[in-house]
């Protein structure tokens, strides 16, 4: 029973520092992001928010091909795409993805063989009705002119997967 | 008082010569097939006389099609030693006919066998012979199907609509 | 909002619309949420309530778990239909007006699960006015909706009195 009896001096310096971290948080900028008006910078690294769908910079074609990988990967089957072939590509007749229950995996992108489906920087946007949630192709094109895309692309995500080519000599790895 | 998984099997073996089926071993876990008149005499020989404190689990299979014996009961056992190497699990498998779904509640051994297996009969319709209270822990309590047998079509809603609409009406 | 010449009031005409704007400037400053948080989104939720993102700046600070005393409801997280009949009454215990906002995925369409339990979608079984689609949305996002609610409501007419 003596152990647990806690002495006054004790007890008169946890409640002085108790009262000091008050104090100092009394003076101390607040932490809150003042939110419409100054905005969190988005990390580079990014995985959320909405897609986009881009174009080639210089002939100005839409990249996608309409090969369907994003729809086989997709986890929640949220992405429908419909293929068509004309003047010696393939191109998609038709591009729906589903925000009501995409759960932002970025699995789409990290697959796409032509870099056409991007994640964007920026916030999901409420709606207030529940097909707008729908994003079809014409609403993905416009997102890539609304929003700066995102760091991750297919082409870069495979590169990183991709085990190192060649002997340890070319590559210039000396041994330990 | 040291034991080993070997003199477990041994003991049983001995003990109920009839009851004990196929022993199969697979990376070092064990699983014993029981009779399924037999599985609350077992358990509790087990408990009494090998000390398996702990019921860790209670499932079951469904073997739609691959089997006779259309389900399979699961019983995970642990037994604490005094070391971490006389740590010992071992798991008893009934065989249940799709005719006949039900067992013995292992209630009786273990209290914390009641939720176990309320939640087989939740998921597969095996029904517990001596449970003190047999009903329906995770589905809504007037659910019609058995979610987790084969036959079941994991996207079929129309159950879960009907218990809601109940629930609504009933409610409020 | 306008004038009101029902021959119900005797017909000489009044004017409504200062009462309305004030009651929709009031109601929409002084929004009590009902956190109905069931997964992860709830975590993102309490981000939002907690000092870093402070929606009291927006007057909805008090989280009401008392559905008496709430007039948005933040459904946040899966709906399993033996969930649904408990939210549709608490939906109900809240008086009126009332706004709700489908948080997350989950509960805009069903999110990765599409299974015999989960409601696919919480307007099968309520009136939902802001959806926010995300796993989880960021808190940003949540403010965004929340704003969006305080513009519908200064949009509405008369208040019922």
């Amino acid at each position: 029973m003596r152990n647990n009896r806690i002495s006054s001096v004790t007890l008169l310096k946890a409640t002085i520092l108790s009262l000091w971290l008050t104090m100092k948080n009394l003076f101390r900028r607040p932490v809150t992001v003042q939110y419409p008006a100054t905005r969190r910078p988005i990390p580079e690294r990014w995985r959320g928010g909405t897609f986009a769908l881009t174009t080639d910079k210089e002939t100005g074609e839409e990249n996608c091909i309409g090969c369907k990988l994003c729809e086989r990967i997709c986890p929640s089957n949220v992405i429908t795409v419909e293929m068509e072939k004309h003047s010696g590509r393939g191109w998609a007749k038709s591009f729906i993805l589903d925000l009501q229950a995409c759960i932002q995996c970025e699995l789409c992108v990290q697959v796409c063989p032509t870099d056409a489906i991007v994640m964007v920087y920026g916030m999901e946007t409420p709606v207030t009705r529940r097909e707008d949630l729908i994003l079809n192709k014409e609403k993905l094109m416009a997102n890539e002119k609304l929003y700066p895309a995102a760091w991750a692309r297919g082409l870069k995500l495979q590169q990183l997967h991709e085990p190192e080519r060649g002997t340890e000599e070319k590559r210039g790895v000396v041994g330990k | 008082m040291s034991v080993s998984i070997q003199q477990v099997i041994d003991s049983l073996r001995n003990k109920y010569p009839y009851a004990i089926g196929e022993i199969k071993t697979f990376r070092g876990e064990v699983s014993v097939f029981v009779k399924r008149e037999l599985i609350r005499e077992i358990c509790s020989y087990l408990k009494k006389e090998f000390d398996f404190k702990f019921i860790v689990d209670i499932t079951a299979v469904d073997y739609l099609g691959r089997k006779t014996p259309r389900f399979e009961v699961v019983y995970y056992l642990h037994r604490f030693g005094p070391d971490f190497e006389e740590n010992i699990r071992i798991r008893l498998k009934v065989e249940v006919p799709e005719e006949d779904p039900k067992v013995y509640s292992v209630t009786s051994v273990w209290s914390g066998a009641n939720w176990l297996e309320r939640e087989v009969y939740d998921m597969f319709g095996i029904e517990f012979v001596g449970h003190p209270d047999l009903r329906r822990i995770l589905m809504p309590e007037d659910y019609e199907a058995f979610p987790l047998r084969k036959d079941f079509d994991v996207r079929n809603r129309e159950p879960s609509k009907r218990s809601f609409e109940r629930a609504l009406k009933e409610g409020t | 909002m306008g004038l009101n010449t029902s021959p119900i009031f005797g017909g000489d005409g009044f004017i409504t619309t200062k009462l309305s704007a004030i009651a929709n400037w009031a109601r929409k400053n002084s929004l009590w949420p009902m956190p109905f948080g069931t997964a992860c989104c709830a975590i993102e939720m309490m981000g939002v309530f907690a000092s870093r993102f402070d929606l009291s700046r927006f007057g909805a600070e008090v989280a009401r778990f008392s559905p008496r005393q709430a007039d948005l409801m933040i459904v946040s997280g899966t709906i399993t239909y033996k969930m649904a009949s408990v939210c549709r009454r608490i939906y109900d215990q809240m008086p009126e007006p009332k706004w709700v906002i489908a948080m997350g995925s989950c509960t805009c369409g069903g999110g990765p699960f599409d299974s015999y339990a989960v409601v696919q979608g919480i307007d099968e079984f309520l009136p939902v006015d802001v959806y926010v689609g995300g796993c989880p949305p960021r808190p940003e996002a949540l403010i965004d909706a929340v704003m969006k609610i305080q513009k519908k409501i200064e949009m509405q007419g008369a208040p019922v009195l």
